[in-house]
């Protein structure tokens, strides 16, 4: 089974799941999860030039970032050129953190007007609407797609850290009265204040 | 504001008023949480100005929180009301919201940083048909699965080189198609066409009117919503073809006419 999912894995040029391996050959997600695990494992121990990773919810192989440079002048074609600009980062960050979200809430945390970037992000796939908001107007709510979780070489949303762990200056106030109010041990209370806090960012 | 002569400076390109305010934070090494509203406004619009003198287009972005900042400042000067019953903490700083915005604006700048550096990590892998991807980043479109965006490609590039029809008679107007006209057309066409199906090109008007064009698109939108037609691409950016379905005779649907209102 091991040889045949690697060279399931071999073969294909997108991120195979879990789920659709165990569903063509019958068997157990997690099994199949547990021997994609020791390939990842295995190719690292023996290093070589290839390895497994798991992106965008599935297992890939790529090649080792050591040979970077090599393989692109190996494939002669541009590769990894077009990188996202600042503003297209930052846009991307917040639809990532912050999805579903308008346009204008996009708007509303940058302070400039976010068209460009966002056609430039649905352009590049990274981007795409996942509905409308029902609030008056309707307007479009923006997610992050597999390409998204793809291109920056992640397997979930799970793998980015934590808004809260991400320090500039001193903690904000409301971190800290969640923390005192998780401290004192009310037990229904906490969901309330965060939902509190997440309306404020829709104000405007 | 008078124009007063500045010294020549080089301006930092600002992605807009929150970076150039996050800027003169740092820049005076000032507490983000307790900002000097006064100097950082005068700084801001003595900014704003120099960005006019040299020439550079300021966006309307930049006014606004000039006119935020000017407005916060005037609230600070101005003595306090009688303590009305709104939530007392909350409405205490003016500068209060301001400094949430900053604050959160400043972490997705971080981010900026970090997701840099995944992009980074990324591009060091490569995979599989990675040669055949070139610039755009996409993954490999599932075979025989046409995604929506395929679809806006190739409307793109229709409209592109249509014209705008009332460009040269000016006076005699066009028999504009309806959609449901349009609906019925390409239902037709591709009725007529069998098994075999039509090419998505061949599904438009020969003229090429950019409201025919949109009209028909539209249509075949439509159409494929009711599952009457099917689209299909056999590679990746290959043609895409469009097939009937076996059973029904397109009939317009209510849902049409909300359409047309649109």
């Amino acid at each position: 089974m091991k040889d045949l999912i690697e060279a399931c894995l071999f073969i294909s040029t997108e991120p195979v799941t879990a789920a659709e391996l165990a569903k063509i050959y019958g068997a157990e997600v997690v099994d199949i999860e547990m021997i994609c695990n020791t390939i990842v494992e295995d190719y690292d121990e023996r290093g070589g030039g290839v390895k497994l990773i798991r992106v965008a919810g599935g297992y890939q192989m790529v090649t080792r970032p050591e040979f970077a440079d090599d393989i692109a002048k190996f494939l002669a074609g541009p590769s990894g050129k077009a990188r996202l600009s600042k503003p297209a980062l930052e846009t991307i960050a917040i639809v990532a953190y912050r999805q579903p979200i308008t346009m204008a809430e996009i708007e509303a945390i940058r302070g400039v007007n976010a068209d460009g970037v966002m056609r430039t992000l649905m352009d590049r796939k990274l981007v795409r609407e996942t509905g409308r908001k029902q609030v008056p107007g309707r307007p479009i709510l923006y997610g992050t797609t597999a390409d998204f979780l793809h291109y920056f070489g992640l397997d979930s949303l799970e793998d980015l850290p934590l808004l809260d762990d991400i320090h500039v200056a001193e903690p904000e106030r409301e971190h800290v009265m969640h923390e005192v109010e998780a401290a004192v041990g009310l037990t229904e209370q906490p969901a309330e204040p965060a939902t509190v806090a997440e309306r404020d960012d829709t104000d405007d | 504001m008078l124009p007063q002569p500045l010294p020549t400076i080089n301006l930092p390109v600002f992605e807009g008023p929150l970076d150039l305010l996050l800027h003169l934070i740092r820049e005076h090494k000032v507490d983000i949480a307790n900002i000097p509203i006064e100097p950082i406004t005068d700084q801001y619009i003595a900014y704003i100005n120099a960005m006019e003198e040299s020439n550079l287009a300021v966006a309307g972005e930049f006014f606004v929180m000039a006119a935020t900042l000017l407005e916060i400042k005037t609230r600070m000067l101005l003595p306090k009301p009688p303590v009305e019953e709104t939530d007392d903490d909350e409405m205490d700083d003016p500068r209060l919201e301001l400094i949430e915005r900053l604050q959160e604006y400043e972490k997705f700048k971080v981010l900026v940083g970090t997701f840099q550096e995944l992009e980074d990590a990324r591009t060091k892998l490569f995979i599989r048909d990675q040669a055949n991807y070139g610039d755009m980043y996409e993954l490999p479109v599932s075979f025989g699965e046409v995604q929506a965006d395929a679809l806006l490609r190739a409307l793109q590039m229709l409209l592109a080189d249509a014209e705008d029809g009332d460009e040269e008679v000016t006076s005699v107007r066009r028999q504009k198609m309806s959609l449901k006209m349009a609906i019925r057309t390409l239902a037709r066409l591709i009725k007529d066409a069998g098994k075999d199906g039509i090419d998505f090109l061949d599904a438009f008007p020969p003229d090429r009117v950019r409201l025919d064009i949109i009209m028909t698109f539209l249509a075949m939108l439509e159409l494929l919503r009711q599952g009457k037609i099917t689209a299909k691409q056999t590679k990746s950016l290959g043609p895409i073809r469009l097939y009937g379905d076996p059973e029904p005779e397109p009939e317009p649907s209510p849902v049409v006419d909300e359409a047309v209102v649109l």
